[in-house]
Parts: C-alpha cells; sequence; structure tokens
C-alpha cells in the first residue's frame, strides 16, 4: 500500500485545469489558414482525400495528413487551435483568409448534462481511442456532465466515429432507433463526416446520413480530445 | 541515391517459379515440419495461389495456381495455422478446402449468402445451454464485433466470433491512386497501429524502389513509442476491468505523457503523418531530443511504481492469475504472435527473426504461463525494454542528417513483402507490382487476423464474467482483422 | 349444517350425468353454507356435537367438530368450491373420457375431506381417510396414460400410512378399551408415533414425501391445487391432533424441529432445481409443510420453556400459514394449468414471453409469487412474520435451549425463503418474461374468462390478507384462546400488523400515484428490445433455468442428486457432453424402488403358480387343506 501512495504523490496532479481555455502543443494542426494565393487546384491533386474542391479547405474531408503544408507552405498552414468543431457542414470549409470559426449554436435543454451513445461504424479505432481518452484523469469531460453511456435507451446523442461500412449499417439504424427523443447525432472524425480516407471504397454504405441531420462535426484524424470537449461543450450551451 | 543494405526483410522476389500443386503441398508441408510457419497464404486475382513461410531468418515465397475444380484437400486439418487464411480463401476465391474443421466467412458473408448477418452460428438445444450474444455494438467506446457464447451457467462452453463489421475495403483502396502516395490510407488500417502498417507499407515502397531510407533511429523512436502508447493503454484498460482504479487512472495519464510526445515531434498523439517511403516527414531536433529523454526517463520512474503496485495487489492478481490461460501447444498450433504468442512461451517477434530495421542485439521477451497475469506483465516487461531502445536511439540520432529520400519508380514485375512487428505481432504486407510498376495486389495481413483464435480458444471453460479481462488481455484489433 | 352437506350429496348426481357446471355450482352453494356455519362455531361458544348408533363394531360414535375442526372445515369450505369451479372450466378445455367418473370421485373426494373432520371416532376416522386416500388416487389417474405409475406408487404409500395409523388407533383400543378421540390424550409413546408418522404420510414430511412430486405434476391441475393445498393440510390436521393432546419432552420436540427443517430446506432445494412447473410447486409444498412445522414447533418450544408470546405466536404462524398457503398454493397450480392448456406443456425451458400473450395469468402468478416467497404485500409474509415475531420473543427470554432452537430457526426461515424466492424468480422469469423459446410458447393464448374466475378470487383474496394484515389473526384468534394460549400480547402483535398493512398502504398508494403522473406527463414510445444492434437474434440468446441457479449449485451439490444424460460430445467445438441433468428424488431411488424391487422380485418366484392348469390350482388346493387340517388338528 505505501508503493500505492508513493506512487501516488510522485505522479501529481494531471489534470488540465480548463480544457477549453488550454494551450496545444505548436505541432498539433489545427484550423487552417489558407492564404488568398493559394491554387485551389494544384492543392486538390496533391490532397489524398480532394479536401480542397469547394471554394475553400473542407475540414470535414481534411484527414490533417500535412502534405499541403508540407509542399506549399506559404499557402496553407495549420494553427494549433483545436477549436474546429461545427454544428453545420457548411461551416467546415475553410475559405482563404478566414480566421475563425463560425460559432456553435447550442441545443437547448442540455446545460449541465449530456449523455451519448458511441457507434464505433467502421472506423481504424483512433477516433475510438480519442473519444475513450477524453473521458480520462486529463480531459475528464465528466466535469461538464458529458458522459458516455453503455445503453441508448440512457442517451441523448448518437456519436458516430467511423465511415459507417455496410456491415453496421443496419446496427447504427438499429441504435438511432433504440434511443429515445429528443436525440441527436454527433460525427465525430473525417470518416464520420465524409468517408475520409475511405470515401472511395463500395464497402460503405452511408444512406443513414442521407435521413438524419447531424447537429455537431468534430473534424480531425482522429478528432482531439479537446477538439471534441469543445465541441461537446458549446453544443451544451453551457458558459 | 544510396545502395539498399542488404537484409532479409523486406523480402523482394522477381520471376517467381509456379509449382504444381502436388509440388507446392510437398514443399509447404516440408516446410512446416522443418518449424516454419505460414506468414500469409492467400489467392490473387490472377488465380495464384501464393504463401509466404517464414522461420527465424529465413523466408520463403511459395506459389501454385488455383485448382482446376477449386477443391484441394484442407492443410488446416494437419496444420491448423492454415485455419484463418483457408477460410479467408474460400471467402474471397470460392476455393473450398475439403475437410477444413470449420469453414465460415471471415469479413463479409460466404459464396451462396445473401449477406454479413447470415453467419450460422453453433448451436446447441440441451436445456442446459443457453446462449448470450453481445454486439456488435458495445456497452464501452470500442470497436464493434459480434460474440456468441454458449454458457453452461456461468461457465462458457463455447465462444464463436464474427467478425466483418468494418470491413471497409483497404486491400482495394491501395490499389487505387498513386502508390508511393497511400500513407494515409497505410496509418488507417488500423488507427492504433498507424506506424506500425505505415511502416510496413513504406519499407515495402523503399524494397520496390530499392532506396536506403533516412532516420533510421527515428523510425524506431516512433516505433517503440507507439508501443509503449498501446502497452499502458492495455495495461489501464486491464487495470479498470478489475477496479483497480488506481492503475486505470495512472496509466491512462502516463500514456497521455507519451503520446503527447508523438504530437510534440509530428503533429499526431497517434504517429500519423510521420512515416513516409524514403524516411521520415518531421524530425527530431536536439531540443526535442532533450525534452523527449526527459519526459521517457520521468514516465519509466512512474510506471515501474505503478506496475510494482498493482501486480503486487491480492485483488488484482487473483482476477489476472490462472485466468485466461493459452497453452503453448495451442499457441504453436495456431502460428500467433505478438503479446498473444510470447506470453503463452513462444519465442517469435519479427524484430529478432526478420528485422526491418537493423538492430543487432535485440532479444524477445516472454512469460510461461499463458494467462492474463502473464500477458499484463510481459506488456509491462516490454514497456521498460521499449524504453531502453528509445533512449539508446535518442543518443545515436544524427541531427544533421536528412530525413528522407525521394522514390521515384518502383520495379515492374516483383512481388514483395514486408515484415513489422506492431505492437499486437507480426504485421505483413506483401504487393505485386505490373510492368509498370503499378500494384496488381496488396495484401495486408494484421496479426490480429490469426490471433483472434486465441481468444475463442482460451474463454472454453472460463467463467463468463471473466470474458472481458481475457478480451482485453488479447487486445486485438477488429479493423485490422476486418480490413 | 345439514342443509350444506345435503346439496354437497346432492352434487353427485349431476357429476354422475357430466354436468361438471351443475356440480360446481352445487359445491359453491354448499360450501357456502357450510362455511358460514363453520364459522359460527369458531367465533361462538357452541359446539356441534352427535353422538350416533352405528353397528358392531362401530358401537355408538361421537360426531362432531371442535373449533379446530371447524378452522380447517371453512378452510376446505375455501378452497374446495374454488377448485370445483376450476376443475369445469379446466376440464372443458382438455376434453377426455372418463369425466362422469372423474366428478365423481372429485364429490367423494371434497366430501370425505369435510367428513375427516367431523370423525370423532377412530374406525370411521379411518374409514373416511380411506375413502379420501381412494377418491383422490382415482382424481389423480385422470389422465391415465401418464399417470398411472406415479398414481398407482401414490396410492401405495398412502396405504402404509393408512397402515400405520390402523396400528396405531388399534393400540389405542387396545390400551383404551374404546375407539373414541378422548383416548387421544396422554397416549403412549407407541402409538401416538405410529399415528404421528401416519399423518406425516400424508402431510409430506420428510422423508415420507416422495410421492408428492411425483403424483402432482401427473394430476389435472384442479386436482393438484386441491390435493396440495387442501389435503395436506388433512394431514396435518390429525398431526396438531395429537399435539394438542398430549405434552411433549424437549427431545421429542428436537426431533420434529429437525424434520420440519429437513423438509422445508430439502423441498426449496429441490424447486429451485426442477424444470417443470408442477414439480416445482410440488417441492415447495413440501418446503411449505416444513415452515409450517417450525410454526408449530416455536408453539410447543414457547409451552414447554414458559415463554407465552413464543408459543401464541408460533401456532397462530403455523395455523395462519394452513389458511394462506392453501390460497396461494391453489393459485399457483391454477395458473399452471391455464399455462398447460395454453402451451401445451410445463416444462418451463420450452416456455417463454407468456406474459406478453397472457398478462392475466402472468399478473396473478407474480400475485402468487409475491405471496409464496414471503414478500410484503403477500399473505406468506404476515403468516411467516407472526412465527418470526414467536421467535424474536424466544430471543429475549432467559431460556437458553430456546434461544438456541430460536436462533437456528430464525437463521433456517431466512435461508429457506430467500431460496424460495430464488425458486419462482426464476420460474416466473423463465415462463413469462423474455422470448418464447419453443414453438409451443409462441402460439399461447390467453384462457377463458371462465377459468379465469377462481384465479381472480384467490388472488384477490391474497392481497386482501395480505394487505390488511390483521384479516386472518381475527380468524385464528379463537382458535388460539380455545388452545388455551396466552393472549395478552396479541393486541400489541396485532398493532404491529396494523403498522405494516399501514406502511403497505402508503406505498401502494404512492407507487400508483407516481405511475399514473407518469402516465400522464411522459408520452411513452415502444420499440424493441435493444440488442446490441445484431441483426438476427434467436430465442436461444436468453438466461435459461439452469443458468439461473446455476451458480448456486455448487452450494447445493451435496444436497441434490443428479442423473446425467451423456452425448456424443463435440469436444473439438468445445461444447461438454452433457445433455441434460435432472434432480432426482434419492428416497424414492435408494429405497421406495430397491425395496419394491425386491418385494416384486420375491413375488415372482411364486409366479409359476400361476400357470393356468386347472389341474395344478387344485392340487395346491388340496395341499393347503392337508396343511391345515394336520395343522388344525396335529399342533393344537
Amino acid at each position: 500500500m505505501f508503493n500505492l501512495i508513493k506512487a501516488r504523490i510522485r505522479h501529481g496532479y494531471q489534470a488540465i485545469p480548463n480544457p477549453l481555455k488550454t494551450q496545444i502543443h505548436p505541432s498539433f494542426p489545427g484550423r487552417p489558414s489558407l492564404s488568398g494565393k493559394a491554387d485551389l487546384e494544384a492543392l486538390n491533386r496533391l490532397c489524398p482525400v480532394s479536401a480542397f474542391e469547394k471554394k475553400g479547405l473542407d475540414l470535414g474531408k481534411c484527414v490533417f495528413c500535412g502534405l499541403c503544408e508540407r509542399r506549399y507552405p506559404d499557402w496553407i498552414c495549420f494553427n494549433p487551435d483545436f477549436k474546429i468543431a461545427a454544428d453545420k457542414r457548411e461551416n467546415l470549409i475553410i475559405t482563404p483568409e478566414q480566421a475563425t470559426m463560425p460559432p456553435i449554436q447550442a441545443i437547448k435543454g442540455f446545460k449541465h448534462s449530456f449523455a451519448m451513445r458511441n457507434v464505433s461504424a467502421g472506423g481504424c479505432n483512433a477516433c475510438e481511442l480519442e473519444l475513450g481518452a477524453s473521458n480520462n484523469v486529463n480531459f475528464d469531460i465528466g466535469r461538464y456532465g458529458i458522459e458516455i453511456v453503455a445503453s441508448p435507451r440512457h442517451a441523448d446523442a448518437v456519436i458516430v466515429t467511423g465511415p459507417i461500412s455496410k456491415n453496421m449499417a443496419d446496427a447504427l439504424h438499429a441504435t438511432w432507433q433504440a434511443t429515445p427523443q429528443p436525440r441527436y447525432l454527433i460525427l465525430c472524425g473525417s470518416c464520420a463526416i465524409s468517408g475520409g480516407v475511405f470515401s472511395n471504397s463500395v464497402q460503405l454504405d452511408r444512406s443513414f446520413l442521407s435521413h438524419w441531420q447531424a447537429c455537431l462535426y468534430i473534424p480531425g484524424c482522429p478528432a482531439h480530445p479537446l477538439s471534441i470537449v469543445h465541441g461537446i461543450h458549446s453544443l451544451m450551451g453551457a458558459k | 541515391m544510396e545502395k539498399r543494405d542488404e537484409m532479409l526483410n523486406p523480402y523482394m522476389i522477381q520471376n517467381l517459379d509456379q509449382l504444381e500443386f502436388s509440388e507446392f503441398r510437398q514443399k509447404l508441408q516440408q516446410l512446416m515440419e522443418a518449424g516454419y510457419s505460414p506468414l500469409q497464404y492467400f489467392g490473387s486475382p490472377e488465380g495464384i495461389l501464393y504463401s509466404l513461410m517464414g522461420k527465424s531468418d529465413c523466408l520463403e515465397l511459395l506459389s501454385t495456381a488455383f485448382p482446376n475444380t477449386r477443391i484441394y484437400p484442407s492443410l488446416s486439418k494437419e496444420y491448423p495455422a492454415f485455419n484463418m487464411f483457408e477460410r479467408l480463401l474460400h471467402e474471397q476465391y470460392n476455393i473450398h478446402p475439403e475437410g477444413h474443421p470449420w469453414l465460415k466467412a471471415v469479413r463479409s458473408q460466404l459464396p451462396g449468402e445473401n449477406a454479413h448477418s447470415d453467419y450460422s452460428f453453433l448451436s446447441d438445444d440441451s436445456s442446459l445451454l443457453h446462449e448470450v450474444g453481445v454486439g456488435p455494438v458495445h456497452a464501452g467506446v470500442i470497436e464493434p464485433g459480434h460474440f456468441r457464447f454458449i454458457c453452461r451457467g456461468e461457465t462458457v462452453e463455447h465462444l464463436e466470433i464474427q467478425l466483418g463489421f468494418q470491413h471497409r475495403g483497404l486491400e482495394q483502396l491501395m490499389l487505387q491512386g498513386d502508390f508511393k502516395e497511400k500513407t494515409a490510407l497505410a496509418e488507417s488500417i488500423a488507427g492504433d497501429t498507424a506506424v506500425g502498417h505505415c511502416l510496413a507499407y513504406c519499407c515495402l515502397i523503399e524494397q520496390l524502389a530499392d532506396i536506403q531510407p533516412k532516420g533510421r533511429e527515428i523510425r524506431i523512436i516512433a516505433l517503440e513509442l507507439e508501443r509503449i502508447a498501446m502497452h499502458l493503454a492495455d495495461l489501464s484498460a486491464l487495470a479498470g476491468d478489475v477496479a483497480y482504479i488506481m492503475g486505470q487512472n495512472f496509466f491512462a495519464a502516463i500514456r497521455t505523457t507519451i503520446i503527447n510526445s508523438s504530437l510534440a515531434i509530428c503533429g499526431s498523439r497517434f504517429g500519423k503523418r510521420w512515416m513516409t517511403p524514403g524516411g521520415v516527414n518531421y524530425a527530431i531536433t536536439k531540443q526535442q531530443a532533450r525534452v523527449l529523454e526527459s519526459t521517457l526517463q520521468k514516465a519509466r520512474t512512474q510506471i515501474i511504481d505503478c506496475a510494482e503496485a498493482m501486480f503486487a495487489n491480492s485483488s488484482v492478481v487473483t482476477r489476472f492469475d490462472d485466468t485466461g490461460v493459452l497453452k503453448l501447444q495451442d499457441a504453436l498450433a495456431l502460428g500467433l504472435s505478438g503479446i498473444t504468442a510470447k506470453a503463452s512461451g513462444m519465442i517469435v517477434d519479427a524484430r529478432m527473426d526478420y528485422p526491418c530495421i537493423e538492430n543487432s542485439n535485440f532479444v524477445a521477451l516472454t512469460q510461461s504461463s499463458g494467462d492474463v497475469y502473464a500477458r499484463a506483465y510481459l506488456r509491462y516487461q516490454e514497456i521498460l525494454q521499449s524504453l531502453q531502445m528509445i533512449l539508446s536511439e535518442i543518443n545515436q540520432i544524427d541531427f544533421q542528417q536528412a530525413i528522407s529520400t525521394p522514390i521515384n519508380s518502383l520495379a515492374p514485375n516483383s512481388i514483395c513483402s514486408s515484415i513489422v512487428e506492431g505492437w499486437r505481432g507480426r504485421i505483413v504486407h506483401t504487393a505485386k507490382t505490373d510492368a509498370e510498376g503499378k500494384p496488381i495486389w496488396y495484401r495486408i495481413t494484421d496479426p490480429s487476423l490469426i490471433n483472434w483464435q486465441a481468444l475463442a480458444l482460451v474463454m472454453r471453460g472460463t467463467a463468463i464474467s471473466d470474458f472481458p479481462i481475457c478480451n482485453k488481455s488479447f487486445d486485438l484489433s477488429y479493423c485490422g482483422s476486418d480490413l | 349444517m345439514s342443509i350444506g352437506f345435503l346439496i354437497l350429496f346432492l352434487a353427485i348426481i349431476p357429476a354422475l350425468w357430466k354436468r361438471s357446471g351443475l356440480f360446481s355450482i352445487l359445491w359453491l352453494l354448499g360450501s357456502g353454507i357450510i362455511a358460514f356455519e363453520y364459522l359460527e362455531v369458531i367465533y361462538s361458544r357452541t359446539v356441534q356435537d352427535f353422538m350416533i348408533s352405528f353397528p358392531y363394531p362401530i358401537g355408538t360414535a361421537n360426531i362432531g367438530i371442535s373449533k379446530l375442526s371447524a378452522f380447517f372445515g371453512t378452510v376446505f369450505a375455501i378452497g374446495l368450491p374454488l377448485g370445483m369451479l376450476y376443475g369445469h372450466f379446466y376440464l372443458k378445455q382438455h376434453p377426455s373420457e372418463g369425466i362422469r367418473s372423474h366428478l365423481f370421485w372429485l364429490g367423494i373426494l371434497g366430501l370425505s375431506m369435510h367428513g375427516i373432520l367431523w370423525m370423532k371416532h377412530s374406525l370411521l376416522f379411518l374409514m373416511v381417510w380411506e375413502l379420501m386416500s381412494i377418491s383422490s388416487f382415482f382424481c389423480v389417474i385422470h389422465d391415465r396414460q401418464q399417470s398411472l405409475k406415479a398414481g398407482l406408487n401414490y396410492i401405495i404409500t398412502m396405504q402404509i400410512g393408512a397402515a400405520f395409523l390402523m396400528v396405531g388407533f388399534g393400540l389405542m383400543f387396545i390400551l383404551t378399551g374404546s375407539f373414541d378421540f378422548n383416548g387421544l390424550e396422554n397416549m403412549p409413546r407407541l402409538p401416538m408415533y405410529l399415528l404421528l408418522i401416519g399423518f406425516a404420510f400424508k402431510a409430506g414430511f420428510v422423508p415420507l414425501a416422495s410421492w408428492l412430486p411425483q403424483a402432482h405434476p401427473v394430476a389435472p391441475a384442479h386436482v393438484s391445487g386441491m390435493m396440495s393445498g387442501l389435503m395436506i393440510k388433512a394431514g396435518l390436521y390429525g398431526i396438531i391432533l395429537i399435539l394438542l393432546t398430549n405434552a411433549f419432552s424437549l427431545w421429542e420436540i428436537l426431533v420434529f424441529c429437525l424434520l420440519s427443517i429437513i423438509s422445508a430446506f430439502w423441498g426449496v432445494i429441490h424447486a429451485m432445481v426442477s424444470t417443470n412447473i408442477k414439480k416445482v410447486l410440488a417441492y415447495s409444498s413440501i418446503e411449505n409443510i416444513g415452515i409450517i412445522g417450525i410454526g408449530l414447533c416455536v408453539g410447543l418450544l414457547g409451552k414447554d420453556a414458559g415463554i407465552p408470546a413464543m408459543a401464541t405466536l408460533g401456532f397462530a404462524g403455523a395455523f395462519l400459514h394452513i389458511f394462506f398457503h392453501s390460497m396461494f398454493k391453489a393459485l399457483l397450480f391454477y395458473l399452471s394449468g391455464n399455462v398447460l392448456v395454453a402451451s401445451h406443456t410445463l416444462e418451463i425451458d420450452k416456455l417463454g414471453g407468456l406474459a406478453k400473450s397472457m398478462p392475466f395469468t402472468a399478473v396473478y402468478f407474480l400475485v402468487g409469487t409475491i405471496a409464496i416467497s414471503a414478500l410484503p404485500l403477500g399473505n406468506g409474509f404476515i403468516s411467516e412474520f407472526t412465527i418470526l415475531y414467536g421467535i424474536f420473543h424466544a430471543m429475549g427470554a432467559n431460556d437458553l435451549p430456546a434461544m438456541v432452537f430460536g436462533a437456528v430457526l430464525l437463521s433456517v426461515l431466512a435461508f429457506v425463503g430467500a431460496l424460495a424466492l430464488i425458486a419462482f424468480s426464476k420460474l416466473f422469469a423463465i415462463i413469462f418474461l423474455g422470448e418464447a423459446r419453443q414453438e409451443e410458447a409462441r402460439n399461447a393464448q390467453e384462457c377463458p374468462r371462465g377459468m379465469r374466475i377462481p384465479q381472480l378470487v384467490l388472488g384477490l383474496g391474497i392481497l386482501a390478507t395480505g394487505g390488511i394484515a390483521n384479516l386472518g389473526l381475527r380468524f385464528v384468534k379463537p382458535i388460539l384462546r380455545w388452545m388455551a394460549l396466552d393472549m395478552t400480547m396479541i393486541r400489541d402483535f396485532q398493532t404491529t400488523l396494523n403498522q405494516v398493512s399501514i406502511v403497505l398502504a402508503i406505498v401502494v398508494l404512492l407507487s400508483a400515484l407516481l405511475y399514473l403522473i407518469r402516465r400522464m406527463c411522459v408520452r411513452e414510445s415502444i420499440s424493441a428490445t435493444w440488442g446490441c444492434g445484431y441483426q438476427k437474434p434467436n430465442p436461444r440468446m436468453q438466461y435459461g433455468s439452469y443458468a439461473f441457479v446455476h451458480p448456486l449449485s455448487y452450494f447445493l451439490k451435496p444436497f441434490i442428486l443428479f442423473s446425467k444424460k451423456q452425448k456424443q460430445g463435440d469436444m473439438a467445438k468445445g461444447i461438454n457432453p452433457i445433455n441434460s441433468m435432472e434432480a432426482v428424488d434419492p428416497i424414492f431411488k435408494y429405497i421406495v424402488e430397491p425395496v419394491s424391487k425386491a418385494m416384486s422380485w420375491f413375488f415372482e418366484l411364486f409366479s409359476h403358480i400361476h400357470n393356468g392348469k386347472t389341474n395344478s390350482y387344485i392340487a395346491w388346493c388340496l395341499g393347503f387343506l392337508i396343511l391345515i387340517i394336520i395343522w388344525v388338528l396335529g399342533v393344537r
């Protein structure tokens, strides 16, 4: 037991005091700054997921591989800003010279607690690990009343990670149907938002998303726990 | 451009002799008797059956055409190591291995069935038995899979695992686009083994391009950092499952410091975007090396403190000890790799058997009891070993050296295999190029594909309440097996 | 009184014409009248006593009822008509031959049950007792194919019991010179023990209860209900009669205590592992007889140790349990009849999900489960609470044997109660909850209204006597007073029971209120049970009856004998080759069966006498005559 006490004392205080206002390491690729001079077509040809098709960089498709930043550092750079979640799909498109992300509209009634049921719909497990990590002693989303529950019956929202493979489509649908109203859909990670690196695969079945509208999109590959915390916290509307 | 050092792994061959089927089978049997095990055994769209056989310091690739009748006597009866491969062969190419003990679908459905959900589980109508089915949507934040237990009371008599829920068609996606620019896809084979799979892909490309990659030390550091991070995640999860909350929180917090070290260097906590064919994308500067060193030294003391406390705790040991025992002969027969095999006493590690990065004095660690305790303790030992490796590699980094070389063209008409020891076990990537250097097929074998059989085996006779710790003690990849 | 009995006699006439409806109505009418008369006897000071002359050898027989008989009579008068009514509707669902004789014997059974209570002359008593056994045998073997073996086992066991009674009463006659029941007072030990054993056969104390779990499953539901609920109590009537008229030493009470504890324990653990509904209920009857025995022991101990509260409450609890057990056991048996009619099987591993298709049966089964597990709101709680309260008084007193006994009985009652709860939760859960395991259960439908009427009455009666806690006690108090027990603390006890009632009422009202509020405020939507998103679930993916009790089987192994059936194992796939495991009655297997086999073997040695040849028969007769003549002339 004394070993344990010694270990605990040496362990110290690990929690991040305020995850919403903390500074992340400068290497973290967060919100990009796209220069006005950038040639979007050249960038699009380079990009493994063709994220520059629309008028800017689509964060919903971006896998943050850094290829564009390394090849054309004058045109694009990724800032260590993890607040990249959005409540509308259009808001994820970063146009040239855009300096901030549009604010997230909160949903009513969830100021102090929010229960989520995760459906891992065919991803690579990185987003699941990050979602699980947001529960740990460092990020501790529990302090905001956000919890991940075991049954969809207890959930307010279904948070989807992964590109929704064919074999998981029915299970996702069943989970959604089992969640009582009012229910919300959150898409976490670029695979969930747009299919990510798998978007060309014939083994996906993303028809679920054509029926149901998501209320929060958290980009990233994988989505960083701080992005997840920030995104859901803004959705809850607490101060 | 530097010429490549001569190494066994990656293994490249052009103009492979295609054997007669009987000769192929005889050769396979000879190799199996000589102690080889099948690293890969698969069919290809050209109608050729390949088998990559490996033993410590030896690799051999055999090939033959598909039998005309598409039926052949199964190898799995004598050599269970071929079991999963033959099932995959049947599913993908409708080749029937006669006498296979149990031909079931692996990732989608068997030829002749309609849907993935048509999988028929073993059933018994005795009134003493009942079934328990969990998944695909599991209670925690983990990947999907369906586990069907046949239980007699609280004891599991039989476990059957249906995977394939995460089948994304990776092997097809690898063939699309520029073959040299597939790092983002390779990293997403299994996101928690991003460095492992990406390294296998990069080594394969480098071998095909015949160039010597740069950043050797950085690659070793990245691979070992990933190993340490995921072993810590496993220890944390195991501690959580036996209600040793101190362990759960400590290990998770220490893991954060480790993966934040990855983040500091390459921008990703999982080591994504770090490797590239030809070298690495992000260097470690002198400053970063110093920070990394001190972080790891601090982590090392904390890990030793916490692990010693956990493994001395009697409630933890009671749960772990003698639970989910995997016998050595079963591990050998199935051809397992990684912690799953090493904890039962099997001496197998690709860093020792076929190193892809030169490291002459690596010795694989093993345990002998094969239970959950052995797997947990071995993880702790491997963490310390990896920490030692990183600390010695940091001292050898040449900070002035370039970190990557460009790749130009890939060798045509070649078959190339690369093998990397990921943190779960042996990763094998094999590809064949056509006359223009474009890939014809790309086969990925994650260690989980084979290791899942071990979980089904150890659960027999165990109480169903021990399933979570058995499952977490193996911590196998659902997506790596599903591709 | 005579009017009532006349009506019951007349009921035999429609029985002979297969008019079961009229039969039941006459029984209802007659029993109603009789019940009122019995109650009058209990509450008033009048005693009905007749002396009737019978020809030799009976002589002048005393026929009448005491308060004790009146108590049992009321229990019978409430239970029997409900059983007959249920039988009428049940037999309509199960048409078969022999209804005429079945109804006839049912009528005789009912009459003989009442008759026992009136006979105070041992010969007449024995005659009516035998009539009761024989008529119940004929009722049991109604479904002739399956039930013959169990029925024969039953009647033979009853005859053995009757033999004990005959010897006992015979000894009593020799010692006192009269057949009158007055001779039961202060009897010498041997005839008393013989009589007790004889009655114990009928009551169902272990080790004499092997017939119970065999006879009940094969008998039709209404017969099982009446036998378990009422006929067993006839055995208890005899035992109590002897207990009241004799004094016992501490050792004898100890033996009785031990037998009761063993019965309770034995019954409940076999109930836990059985998979046939009626077998579970039969073993549970053995358990409840054990509990009643424990109550009687508490009473006797109180008398012996001089703790009046313990004595009164012990006997009060025993009587209450006799009354309440007849209600909830009958209810459960009738409900099992519902299940049988709806799904054609009594094996619980074939059932499942019946709560959706048979909601009435499910709700009343729940009421029965609550009662039998001694949970509050059920009347089993009141009777066991009374017994426990009696034991508490023992713990406070200074008498060492009483304290030790009290502690042991307390733990046994608690343990047995917990195991009963497990057994019945398992029964309820596997039959009604979850999903239908096999075809029969999938097509089940709720039973016609007629079958539900007696169940409704019993269910409401259970809730009434469970909720209004003093209801049963008011019925039992005159008996206690008649037994010359101290009634001073009854008032305090009744106050306690009032408090229990008030608390229960508050809880029920609050729950109902909350439920209604929730109904009004929350809109409900119904969707499929959450199954982890799996698309092809099957009915095997739910708990089975074995799984329910498996964790306990570790402790039960030394107490239960299992017979295991092996099959071809599939060790490659890991399935253990034991296909089924059934609990076997060791007393039957190791004592009764070998003895009967030995007897058959012995008699078969003489079988060659039956060779069909008239010559040899004449030769045997001749031989016998010669021997007799030699013996009479020569030896004498």
